[in-house]
């Protein structure tokens, strides 16, 4: 059930309707859980017991660190949650790799171990996050347990970040629990202003870049390096389109339900740096791997040695969290050296000059391109051999094709991504700030902090400018949106 | 109430707005023929710039670019799919337009027909050879075909148009005439419009893009529908492999053309000029030629490509190098190929 398919919005429908007829808050929750877990079952029914044994472990684990007054055993719940948790993904995500690789590395003495028949559950990477930081934040004292299995229940199997993030904290989410949820015209007036924004990133810009992008990475020996270019920039528009567009209809049917989910993208390609990057990239992902791997392993703390052998360490894990191949190990790694050389420049440069923003955003914006060849290339060899085209390295043969739609699209996306920055770089200058201000007005809109969920565009009052807009998006929706949708990336994650 | 007022002026703006837009993208007008099936109206341009930047003119019977020749001429009648329907490229790019020139240069004063038509497979080449032999009385055919044509495509039954069915004997194939086409309600309602908004994609494409919307809908995998754990694609996923009996399916094609057809089988483009056919390919090309049906395969021409960075396939504003319709390169390598075949065919001269 995508977000994007007509079904899920007739599920969202009946969701609210019933969260609007029901009266106890505790019959709410109770709906919500029971309607979360027919979303996960739609997917795929067999695996509701995984999330309930998940949940139920860490539920349990949780309450036995919170009573227990020994050092010891709260350490020793903890490593059963943490284990439990890990184990789990590392079997269902992880098992095959494992033996693939042990095969190759042993296979010539005779031992092969038979690939295991598993299949990925939809969402295991994320849930397994989301409790993991439950029980940690329990251990360390900076959340109470929760006292009801259904609220618990709730948080964990909540649908609309259930499949792919952006990954919640308990002590994020689990206070929000005791207001009263249901659609309110206000929380349901943003909600659905960021679902539709979602869905307008989802349909009429990423699954336009897939046709253009799928060609030439499925088959990049067939392409010349400048088709090799653009297919790689597609892809860069493609997977940021794909992934924020999922996280604003999460977040806003999240809002429309009457809980807020924390900001997952702030336009990461404006950044500057490859730092800025990651504080705006996938931020409730980094944020974890920060809070929750990279300062236990000691962070900035030890030694500038030791900090960037953690960065990496933190790096190349959080490449492999996306998938079980050595692609997303080398981008992860890559990553990671870049914000290790970041830091030394940094430090080397110290205060005696400054770099050019644009120059930076630049330098930036090429690695990141970069790096997303082994992201989503098929293979090793297939991201070697598009590297080298790109350098214009070895064999540049292939053949030349230059889509039309990247240039619109792109165009499209360089707008958005000015008017995003202006926004955030107004408020600094409060003539830009008045006139921004003023030109939204115009179309009825208005740039608005929704909390923890960031600033967004929402519709404020009726006009014929914004009418005309609205109109002409949803017109552009209906003519050009291709009628197979394709799978959200993240999903496979 | 004033409300009301700007929402519908910012809306119809909008919709005056699509006007232009659609037709930069396309611009058909077309009806439903009870024998033909849907074909673009007599007289009609058509303007394409989905895939390509093409326009064509269409006269009677679904027949591209040109009036209906005097009964005396040599008349060369191309059947095949969209790749001869090409509403990717202008009339005088297509290759029946190329072939016609290329066989006056070489003293076949032959008048080529372009009756393509988009999905078709080669159940419906027969059943519309079958046809056009009554209407039109060609003197050769030429029947563009690919693997899928006499495979999958040709078998499948929800396409609305001819497909294959078995006749109870063991090897024995028939055409079934085409079921009652969706399309047809498309083109009921469109004529119920006034001319001028029948024509304009911007009324006519709701109509269409509503029903692509219910296939869309029909199409949604079953509600809890889950992959089988030995991950093994499961009935829904796997596409049905069944052979196919070629061999019976060309001798109908024969037959409908009265032995008169020449096929030009479109392969696959490898960067290079290479060119690997796939079973089904051998399988056609081979049968063909066992059953004295005249085959030119358009990898017979990669070799008059004019630099390994093209392709006769595919166009920039759609799919990717090497995918999606025979671009001007394509259509002039098809020309090409046909032109040779159809000048060596000792049988052409003697029909002249």
């Amino acid at each position: 059930m995508l977000f994007s398919s007509p079904r899920f919005l007739v599920f969202l429908a009946v969701v609210l309707a019933v969260l609007g007829l029901l009266s106890s808050r505790t019959l709410k929750l109770r709906f919500l859980a029971a309607a979360s877990c027919f979303f996960y079952a739609a997917w795929d029914w067999r695996f509701l017991s995984l999330l309930f044994a998940v949940s139920a472990i860490d539920y349990y684990c949780a309450w036995r660190i919170h009573d227990a007054h020994i050092v010891g055993r709260r350490r020793a719940w903890l490593a059963l949650s943490l284990c439990s948790n890990l184990g789990l993904l590392g079997y269902f995500k992880y098992a095959n790799f494992f033996l693939d690789n042990f095969n190759g590395l042993f296979g010539a003495w005779g031992s092969h171990i038979p690939a295991a028949h598993v299949l990925l559950p939809a969402g295991i990477s994320f849930y397994t996050f989301k409790t993991m930081s439950y029980t940690i934040d329990v251990y360390r004292r900076e959340l109470e347990p929760c006292h009801s299995w259904i609220n618990y229940a709730t948080f964990v199997t909540f649908f609309p970040e259930l499949i792919a993030g952006p990954i919640v904290r308990g002590s994020v989410f689990l206070p929000q629990m005791t207001r009263d949820i249901g659609p309110a015209r206000e929380r349901m007036v943003s909600g659905l202003t960021l679902f539709g924004q979602g869905l307008i990133k989802k349909l009429l810009f990423a699954d336009r870049l897939a046709t253009i992008a799928d060609p030439i990475f499925g088959n990049p020996a067939l392409y010349a390096p400048a088709t090799i270019w653009c297919g790689v920039l597609a892809y860069a528009l493609q997977i940021y389109c794909d992934f924020s567009g999922y996280s604003d209809m999460a977040i806003g049917t999240a809002r429309m339900i009457g809980y807020d989910l924390p900001e997952n993208f702030r336009m990461p390609y404006t950044s500057s740096s490859i730092t800025e990057f990651w504080r705006r990239w996938h931020i409730t992902l980094s944020t974890w791997l920060r809070d929750y791997l990279y300062i236990p392993l000691g962070g900035n703390r030890r030694g500038h040695l030791r900090m960037h052998v953690n960065l990496m360490l933190t790096m190349l894990l959080g490449g492999l969290w996306h998938g079980a191949s050595w692609n997303f190990v080398l981008w992860g790694g890559l990553h990671g050296f870049a914000l290790a050389v970041h830091k030394l420049f940094v430090k080397w440069r110290g205060q005696r000059f400054q770099v050019p923003v644009w120059l930076g955003w630049m330098l930036t914006f090429l690695f990141v391109l970069l790096t997303w060849v082994p992201f989503r290339a098929r293979s090793f060899a297939a991201s070697l051999l598009m590297l080298r085209k790109m350098l214009f390295l070895g064999d540049l043969s292939g053949g030349l094709w230059s889509p039309t739609w990247l240039r619109w699209l792109a165009a499209a996306a360089v707008l958005g991504h000015l008017m995003g920055w202006l926004m955030e770089k107004a408020p600094q200058a409060p003539g830009m700030d008045k006139l921004l201000s003023r030109g939204l007005d115009w179309f009825g809109f208005r740039w608005s902090a929704l909390g923890i969920s960031g600033v967004y565009l929402t519709p404020a009052r009726v006009t014929v400018a914004g009418s005309y807009v609205v109109c002409l998006v949803l017109l552009l929706l209906f003519y050009f949106v291709p009628m197979n949708t394709n799978p959200f990336i993240y999903f496979q994650f | 109430m004033r409300r009301c007022l700007k929402v519908f002026a910012g809306g119809l703006a909008a919709v005056v707005t699509m006007i232009p837009v659609g037709e930069s993208l396309e611009h058909l007008r077309w009806h439903q023929d009870p024998d033909l099936g849907g074909v673009f109206n007599p007289g009609s341009r058509v303007v394409w710039r989905t895939e390509g930047n093409g326009t064509s003119h269409w006269t009677e019977h679904g027949i591209r670019g040109r009036g209906l020749p005097d009964t005396n001429a040599f008349l060369v009648l191309a059947l095949g799919d969209s790749f001869t329907e090409a509403l990717q490229v202008n009339d005088d790019k297509v290759y029946t337009s190329l072939l016609e020139r290329e066989l006056r240069q070489r003293g076949i004063p032959a008048v080529v027909l372009n009756a393509g038509k988009s999905g078709a497979s080669a159940a419906d080449h027969i059943w519309r050879a079958r046809l056009f032999k009554r209407l039109l009385h060609p003197s050769w055919f030429i029947v563009q075909v690919e693997d899928a044509d006499f495979t999958s495509k040709g078998w499948d039954a929800s396409r609305g148009n001819s497909y294959f069915r078995r006749n109870g004997t063991h090897d024995g194939v028939e055409v079934a005439p085409p079921p009652p086409n969706p399309e047809a309600r498309t083109a009921k309602l469109l004529g119920k419009l006034p001319g001028w908004f029948s024509e304009r994609l911007t009324f006519a494409y709701p109509i269409r893009r509503t029903q692509e919307f219910q296939a869309w809908l029909k199409n949604e995998p079953p509600w809890f529908h889950a992959p089988p754990m030995d991950g093994a694609k499961s009935a829904l996923d796997a596409p049905s492999t069944a052979q196919y009996p070629i061999g019976a399916e060309l001798d109908l094609l024969k037959e409908a053309c009265g032995g008169h057809l020449t096929l030009l089988l479109l392969t696959s483009y490898r960067l290079g000029g290479g060119c690997e056919l796939n079973a089904a390919e051998q399988a056609i090309a081979g049968l063909a030629r066992a059953k004295g049906i005249s085959c030119t395969r358009l990898d017979q021409g990669f070799g008059m490509i004019s630099s390994p960075r093209r392709s006769p396939y595919g166009f920039d504003n759609l799919l990717g190098f090497n995918r999606g319709h025979l671009n001007p390169e394509g259509h002039r390598i098809a020309a090409a190929v046909l032109s040779r075949e159809l000048a060596a065919l000792s049988s052409v001269h003697a029909l002249q």
